[in-house]
């Protein structure tokens, strides 16, 4: 592991469900650069939650995960054990969920839920342990730590509770943030507020962020690196700027023209496009969007396009210009 | 906090003055008066006279009424002509021993629950799983006379390793030592838990269920914490709670139940006493107990409640 080792690289994720011919995430490859922002968007269904919990699972009981390469900041993790990717959770990679509501147990106070993770995985105990979750509910911005310490979930509102598993997420200085629809639930002020204190703290420490949202204002934001998947696989990948300069896939396109203004900041799922994505296990042969797609020809119905180009990749046989 | 307790207190012991009034006003209803539900319905006209006479029972029945409750407070239950014995002295043994058989079968439930529950909630979907919801089903709808009689034929008289009934020692209620008495209490024990621990095992193995559903699992397994850690000390503390409270609600059928086992088995309890009082229309005997059991009731139904509040800190999942 060196300082120059991205936070993650990903190679050929493929998802698979037991009794189902074809994958749910379909061979996806993408990275994510050290103190980097990789915002992973798509209609809902799409395998947003499936790509991110295949990195290190764990996965729900009839699901499967085969990769080429998943290395989170320089180490392989692809063949390890259960056991040892245990051990790798919530340490090398910290995770935030959409409902910070129900994240939380509800009869344990934060205290001892931060607590929990830290004894866990750095074995801390006792007034070190009671130091340590103070200061990382400070670094997360909560007012009155020590009270904050000592109080249940219930008596937080839903933007400190997101702080406080965000407080979880970071307690191990892990090197890949994923924050799955992490504001979701929340108010506008508050979801800018969130994703704005993410940011600093990727900044800071160098720890990426993947962040998977339906909220594409939020992405163009503060991402870096735009993801956009359909129906189970990645159909374009690109620095942010490029992306929002000029979308090649006519997926992308049609969300971002179907967006008034970048900076609409209200939109909690993505905008309408006619039609609806297939599941991804259901295409086989054919671009999945194709049924959608004004661009459609007998070639698109016939082969799956390939994910190419360099820094700006799509899989499109007829992609838009670039502008 | 506080206002909370005073007023669980309170709806208590309102709950206790309607339940003593209540009986009071049933024996006033008797046909024939109260002088019948004391001596019993065959007792002859002169008799009754003689003891409406002898316990001011033709003043107005305001003051009657009050003197019930008098009575009471200062733990005069009445007499039993049947025993010839003050009603309070002759239950105070019968009382013990079955809040030593309940005490038994409760722990027994409760552990066994606890362990099943946890078992069957844990893995849902597996054969063993589906074995023991059959299980719980078939043992929670067993008559109690059906067990008690089926345990004594089993391992009393086939194979004669327990006592068939009663409490051993002298004078029917005085056991002969601890270790007899245990084993005098072992069949009464499990014929009582079995019906109590099918029903709370379900219970609590749904619970569970549900526990391990709730995203906070999710969320903590995905941050790494062991699966044992969080067994214990997420889903069996958040599933415990609730059983709590129904095993509050259980209580009056553990006296139910009690009553139908102390007599299958001849356990001199309280149970075993209204059984027989009522057969021998021991009026008196009845309403007391009856009495004493709507009271450790109420009073078990305070303390699941009292504990729940001490356990519950919040609302859950708003
Ligand atoms: N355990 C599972 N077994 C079978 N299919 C599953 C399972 N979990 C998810 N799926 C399917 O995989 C697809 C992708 O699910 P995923 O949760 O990754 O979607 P998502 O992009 O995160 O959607 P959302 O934006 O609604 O969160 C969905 O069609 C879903 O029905
Ligand atoms: S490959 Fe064809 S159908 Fe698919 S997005 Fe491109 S143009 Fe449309
Ligand atoms: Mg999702």
């Amino acid at each position: 592991m060196s300082a120059q080792d991205p936070a993650l690289v990903v190679e050929g994720l493929t998802v698979r469900a037991q009794g189902l011919a074809h994958p749910l995430v379909h061979d996806v490859s993408f990275t994510v650069g050290r103190g980097e922002i990789a915002a992973l968007v798509g209609e809902s269904g799409c395998g947003k939650t499936l790509t991110a919990s295949g990195l290190l699972g764990p996965l729900a009981a009839g699901l499967q995960r085969t990769a080429r390469v998943i290395r989170l900041a320089g180490n392989e993790i692809t063949g390890l054990s259960e056991g040892a990717l245990r051990t790798l959770r919530g340490r090398a990679l910290g995770m935030v969920f959409q409902n910070p509501m129900s994240a939380l147990n509800p009869s344990l106070t934060l205290g001892e839920q931060i607590g929990e993770v830290l004894r866990v995985h750095t074995g801390a105990r006792g007034a070190p342990l009671e130091r340590e979750a103070a200061r990382l509910l400070a670094c997360v911005e909560i007012p009155d730590p020590e009270r904050a310490l000592a109080s249940y979930p219930h008596q937080l509102s839903g933007g400190m509770r997101q702080r406080a598993l965000l407080a979880i997420a970071i307690a191990c200085a892990p090197r890949l943030l994923i924050a799955d629809e992490p504001t979701t639930a929340l108010d506008v002020l508050v979801q800018s507020q969130i994703l704005a204190l993410i940011a600093r703290l990727g900044a800071q420490t160098g720890m990426g962020v993947l962040f998977i949202t339906h909220n594409l204002a939020l992405a163009a934001q503060y991402a870096d690196t735009v993801l956009v998947m359909y129906a189970g696989r990645l159909v374009e990948a690109a620095p942010a700027q490029a992306f929002f300069q000029g979308p090649r896939h006519p997926y992308s396109r049609a969300l971002l023209a179907a967006l008034p203004t970048l900076a609409a900041r209200t939109a909690h799922r993505l905008p309408d496009i006619p039609g609806e994505a297939p599941a991804a296990h259901a295409i086989v042969n054919a671009c999945a969007f194709a049924a959608r797609c004004p661009r459609a020809d007998a070639v698109c119905r016939s082969q799956v396009p390939p994910l190419s180009g360099d820094t700006h990749r799509f899989a499109c046989f007829h992609p838009e210009e670039s502008s | 906090m506080i206002r909370r307790l005073a007023l669980r207190l309170a709806s208590s012991v309102a709950t206790l003055v309607v339940l003593v009034s209540l009986v009071f006003f049933l024996i006033m209803a008797t046909p024939g008066g109260p002088a019948y539900s004391i001596l019993g319905a065959h007792a002859s006209p002169e008799a009754v006279a003689a003891l409406n006479r002898q316990f001011g029972l033709n003043v107005p029945v305001w003051r009657q009424y009050l003197l019930w409750w008098w009575h009471l407070m200062h733990g005069r239950l009445g007499y039993s002509f049947v025993e010839h014995a003050p009603v309070g002295a002759l239950l105070g043994s019968y009382l013990r021993n079955t809040v030593l058989l309940d005490t038994l079968a409760l722990t027994l439930a409760v552990s066994t629950a606890l362990v099943i529950g946890f078992l069957q909630g844990a893995r849902p979907a597996t054969p063993s799983a589906r074995l023991i919801g059959g299980l719980q089903i078939a043992v929670y709808s067993l008559p109690v006379f059906f067990v008690g009689t089926a345990l004594i034929l089993l391992f009393a008289v086939d194979h004669p390793w327990l006592p068939p009934g009663g409490i051993g020692g002298a004078g029917g209620f005085r056991h002969a030592g601890l270790a007899d008495l245990a084993r005098h209490m072992v069949l009464p024990a499990i014929t009582l838990a079995l019906p109590l621990a099918a029903g709370l095992s379900r219970y609590f193995g749904h619970q569970v269920r549900q526990e391990y559903r709730q995203d906070y699992v999710r969320a903590a397994r995905a941050r790494g914490i062991p699966p044992l850690r969080i067994a214990v000390f997420h889903v069996l503390r958040n599933a415990v709670r609730p059983l709590v409270t129904v095993l509050g609600m259980s209580i009056p059928q553990i006296f139910v139940g009690g009553v139908l086992t102390e007599s299958v088995f001849n356990y001199p309890g309280l149970g075993w006493l209204l059984w027989r009082s009522a057969l021998a229309e021991d009026y008196p005997v009845v309403t007391a107990i009856v009495l004493v059991i709507g009271a450790l009731t109420i009073l078990g139904n305070l303390a699941a409640d009292l504990l729940n509040t001490a356990l519950d800190v919040s609302v859950r999942y708003e």
